[in-house]
């Protein structure tokens, strides 16, 4: 894992820049707010986002002349509400983002450990499924795979865990394989204990501070992902608000001059994905300074 | 002539061998066809692009070089010349100085595909391309607006209706007239008019154009969706109910999103489907699609001609029929007196729209974007037919 | 070394085959292939002649077997829409994109390179802090929304650049630099840290004990031996870039393999999508080999690894 070339990260890039070790809380509260605004999309938003009226269509923003306060935001090519299809895409977005970050965390993390742990045939087939799904790109895997199973929310998620876990996996094992070392677990094996014990009370505990931080930053990918799926049209399916959905929408608008269309549900993507970045990055300084094969 | 009949598989080819009995060729310049029974329509049928069957292919030619060469290099009877195709991207045309009708004025045409209207709007604007086809929305305005480029809107033949499929099968909600006349009525032409084609098209009340010969005119009905729930509420769906796939037909997909719209908004839940052209038609034809359709045909001819696809048992497009529909559709096509034919044909035309059959919307205004070399682009000089022609009678400005 | 080589070399094929099998699996095992291998929209008819066709009712290996086969002879099928040999489809645009990597890689490092480097030398300075906005906005904004906004800003605002198409040296500008953007942060977190560890070593204090003037260590000494890694990197960034360029080349309508793919994915034409996975999975695992190889060849100490 410390010679290695692949993905030419070899240094720790450390955070010093903004604060110094500091919490980064502009990063978490934007992460918190944009949960809340995903949990309570119904309360808050201020109208269907799915429905709108077609003589009302490209309103452009509050500020901008012709547009109104009626719709804050202003609307898209069928008279939605945009600042209600933001509110909502923030749940789609979470929702896919943080189930599919899970379940790939949880299927990587587990034949991570299995892997590394066990060794062998085992090891070795595991392996090379990831290192030949990791030489194919995400994106392309995931098309392909939207391509054989057809766009739905649900499927989303399934391939979007499908795709990532593989990147878990590696990183588990290598943690896996200096942790065989160590001394508490070579007592666990003296001891007696079963491998799935040591497996499930000892080498799990420890890696999980590597899940967590890879969690972290595995959203903000899993996001740009989904949004890029669904810009393409086999991500999720409309009239299902997704901000990479709003894009392709948009794009239609660009030429005309309707910029919010484009620039907002954009900025709504950034905007998470910084903050997952940020978030990662200091949970990556903090929680395991060992961690450097990211 | 006679080979290129023969050798016809398009969408008529069955109408077409069913009722001619033989092809003979009396001498070079003439050839005669010999009809089973009276058929008034052959010739919009086989001259006109109600089917391609009149498009002459040279005999000697697919010979020698075998169904698979013509694809390649085809020869046939028009204006200009093939010079090559690349798939996907271009057809380039020479001008044929022998034409019978007229030498060509512009010596060169190149064909590009550009599936996407904003690349097409923008190689407009930039003068990579003199003409582009098919314009909605937001892009067409901004042609619009832009000094210099012209956007025109002839009307086509074709007219956009909503097809309900289902409606044959006795468990669909879609089997109640109410139900279908419900969806009419949610819609709001105008505006979807408004929205996606400026203005420029024509709702109608039925699938024949009006212009057509034999056509009787319906109004649209009015957009009343208060109605249209009142409608649910008595066929028995008060809060609506989940129509399946809303298909259509490429690449009109915002008009479908904007027609989905309504339909939701009365109660009539859809999922926008979408698909490849070819796809599209190749599934309607095998019946595969369910739920709502978006359909359109551009096909010129008359209401008979028109009708013939939709409503009648040997129709390719047609789901099912109404027997008295059948019936007096058989009748009208021996019918040699033209009033009478015309009675029979108003008669069919009434049944389909007061059965609700289909939800015409509007008559489609094909709307193009002209750049400033040309001056005349041929838009709209065949009435109804859709894209520039004849090719022959295009010009340029003389700079 | 020849037996690194070699070993690098069965990995590879193992990979190429782990590769095959993988698409054979997910097209043959979930759901029905049928409906995939045929034209969409087709008759039960036709389905049942696909089956016939491609023996779908037979075992597995014998199915995948004749898979095999087929690539082997560089039959990856007919494409729906264009009814052509995908193969040479998939030829015929890969220059294209080619030249779009190529292009959207040189900015990547004219951007990168420097901007690392000075980082570098500066470390925890005002332009290192520059540096780390720019990498952390870079890497966090979707390539096709930099494509986007490119196209409202230089398009349409200022008319400079053409919107999309293909051609001339101006079209190329816009979609090169937006699938540049996320590369160039990248390259210039590398380059940045690359030049620490040199900066840092014994080679590079010998050089300056001996009183070498500053911007000879940097310019000479550090800078080549900082190099190596980006450089390697950015070889195996080329070949990613020409397949994540899917959202790029459809945002530009640009003629290359990425927007094969999304035709392939818009038209339903199965053949065209499953080629370009397997073509570009291919690419870059010759690629990642071919790297392998030449990164032991420079640095003997690799060869000894694992």
């Amino acid at each position: 894992m410390n010679g290695s070339r692949a993905a030419g990260l070899t240094l720790a890039w450390r955070f010093a820049a903004f604060r110094s070790e500091g919490f980064p809380l502009l990063p978490t509260l934007i992460l918190l707010t944009l949960a809340l605004v995903a949990i309570f999309a119904n309360v808050i938003t201020p109208y269907n986002p799915e429905i709108g009226s077609l003589g009302d269509r490209f309103r452009p923003p509050v500020w901008q002349a012709g547009g109104s306060a009626e719709h804050l935001l202003g609307t898209d090519h069928l008279g939605r509400d945009v600042l209600s299809r933001l509110i909502f895409g923030a749940r789609v977005s979470m929702v896919v983002g943080f189930t599919a970050v899970i379940v790939a965390g949880l299927l990587g993390t587990g034949l991570g450990i299995v892997s590394g742990y066990l060794g062998g045939w085992v090891d070795q087939v595991i392996m090379r499924i990831t290192d030949t799904w990791l030489a194919l790109p995400a994106l392309t895997f995931a098309i392909f795979l939207a391509a054989i199973v057809g766009p739905s929310e649900m499927n989303i998620v399934i391939i979007l865990a499908a795709v990532y876990w593989t990147r878990y996996a590696r990183v588990i094992r290598g943690e896996v394989l200096s942790l065989k070392e160590r001394d508490f677990v070579r007592l666990a094996i003296v001891a007696g204990c079963s491998k799935r014990t040591i497996m499930r009370r000892h080498i799990l505990p420890n890696v999980l501070n590597s899940a967590i931080v890879l969690a972290t930053l595995m959203l903000g990918v899993v996001i740009v992902t989904e949004a890029s799926l669904s810009f393409l049209g086999v991500g999720v399916p409309p009239p299902k608000p997704a901000w990479g959905l709003m894009l392709a929408d948009g794009k239609k608008g660009l030429m005309a001059g309707y910029w919010w269309l484009t620039v907002l549900p954009g900025c709504c993507i950034v905007l998470m994905v910084l903050a997952a970045n940020l978030l990662g990055d200091w949970l990556r300084v903090k929680l395991d300074p060992q961690l450097r094969q990211l | 002539m006679k080979f290129t009949f023969e050798r016809y598989k398009g969408a008529g080819g069955k109408l077409l061998r069913e009722k001619v009995r033989e092809v003979q060729v009396v001498d070079p310049g003439r050839v005669r066809f010999h009809l089973r029974e009276p058929w008034p329509d052959f010739m919009t049928f086989y001259g006109t692009s109600a089917t391609g069957a009149g498009w002459i292919v040279p005999k000697k030619y697919v010979d020698r070089v075998g169904e698979d060469g013509f694809k390649k290099a085809p020869v046939g009877a028009g204006p200009y010349r093939f010079v090559s195709f690349t798939p996907g991207v271009e057809l380039v045309l020479e001008a044929f100085e022998g034409y019978w009708r007229k030498t060509p004025s512009v010596k060169r045409l190149v064909l590009r595909a550009m599936p996407e209207e904003t690349t097409r709007a923008a190689a407009l604007k930039k003068g990579e391309v003199d003409i582009v086809y098919l314009l909605s929305g937001p892009v067409a305005e901004e042609i619009r607006r832009t000094p210099g480029l012209r956007l025109v809107a002839p009307l086509v033949a074709g007219v956009f209706w909503l097809d309900f499929p289902d409606q044959w099968d006795p468990k669909s909600p879609w089997h109640e007239p109410r139900v279908r006349l419900a969806a009419s009525l949610a819609i709001d032409r105008q505006a979807v008019n408004a929205a996606e084609t400026l203005g420029f098209s024509q709702p109608t009340g039925s699938i024949v154009p009006r212009s057509f010969e034999f056509a009787l005119p319906f109004d649209p009905p009015r957009y009343d969706p208060k109605r249209a729930k009142e409608l649910l509420a008595e066929a028995g769906y008060p809060d609506g109910f989940d129509a399946g796939d809303f298909h259509p037909f490429p690449p009109y997909f915002s008009m479908g999103e904007a027609l989905a719209g309504y339909l939701q908004a009365v109660g009539i839940r859809t999922r926008i489907k979408t698909m490849e052209r070819a796809a599209f038609q190749t599934a309607w034809r095998e019946k595969t699609l369910h739920g709502v359709l978006l359909g359109i045909t551009g096909a010129s001819g008359n209401a008979a001609t028109r009708l013939e696809g939709y409503v009648t048992k040997t129709g390719i497009y047609a789901y099912g029929v109404l027997p008295e529909v059948e019936d007096l559709f058989h009748r009208q096509a021996r019918e040699l007196d033209r009033k009478k034919r015309g009675a029979l044909l108003h008669q069919i035309q009434k049944v389909v729209h007061d059965h609700v059959l289909h939800a015409p919307i509007y008559q489609l205004a094909f709307l193009c974007g002209i750049g400033p070399r040309v001056a005349e682009s041929g838009m709209g000089l065949m009435p109804g037919f859709a894209y520039s022609a004849p090719y022959e009678d295009l010009t340029l400005r003389t700079p | 070394m020849r037996r690194f080589i070699l070993r690098r070399l069965g990995f590879a094929v193992v990979s190429l085959f782990l590769l095959s099998v993988t698409i054979f699996f997910f097209v043959r095992v979930t759901g029905d292939p049928a409906v995939l291998l045929v034209e969409p929209g087709a008759s039960q008819a036709d389905l049942d002649a696909i089956r016939q066709q491609f023996g779908l009712d037979q075992s597995l290996p014998v199915q995948y077997g004749s898979f095999i086969a087929h690539l082997a002879r560089g039959d990856f099928g007919q494409s729906f829409y264009y009814r052509t040999d995908v193969l040479e489809l998939y030829l015929s645009r890969l220059p294209a994109s080619l030249l779009l990597a190529t292009v959207a890689m040189v900015f990547s490092l004219v951007i990168g390179l420097p901007t690392g480097i000075v980082a570098a030398v500066r470390v925890n300075g005002w332009w290192d802090s520059a540096g780390k906005i720019f990498a952390l906005l870079g890497l966090s904004m979707p390539s096709f929304w930099v494509g986007l906004l490119m196209i409202l800003f230089f398009s349409v605002y200022l008319g400079w650049l053409p919107s999309s198409g293909s051609g001339t040296l101006l079209h190329v500008l816009m979609p090169a630099f937006a699938l540049g953007w996320y590369f160039a942060a990248a390259h210039m977190r590398l380059t940045r840290s690359s030049m620490l560890e040199v900066l840092g070593s014994e080679y590079v204090k010998l050089a300056r004990l001996k009183g070498l003037p500053e911007a000879l260590v940097i310019g000479k000494h550090a800078f080549k031996n900082a190099l190596i890694p980006v450089l390697t990197l950015a070889g195996i960034n080329l070949v990613l870039m020409v397949n994540v360029a899917v959202v790029v080349e459809t945002v530009f309508a640009w003629p290359g393999v990425g927007r094969l793919l999304y035709e392939g994915i818009a038209f339903r034409d199965f053949p065209v999508v499953q080629a370009t996975v397997l073509l570009g999975g291919a690419m870059i695992v010759t690629v990642n080999l071919i790297v392998d190889v030449l990164y032991a060849v420079i640095d003997p100490r690799i060869r000894y690894e694992r």
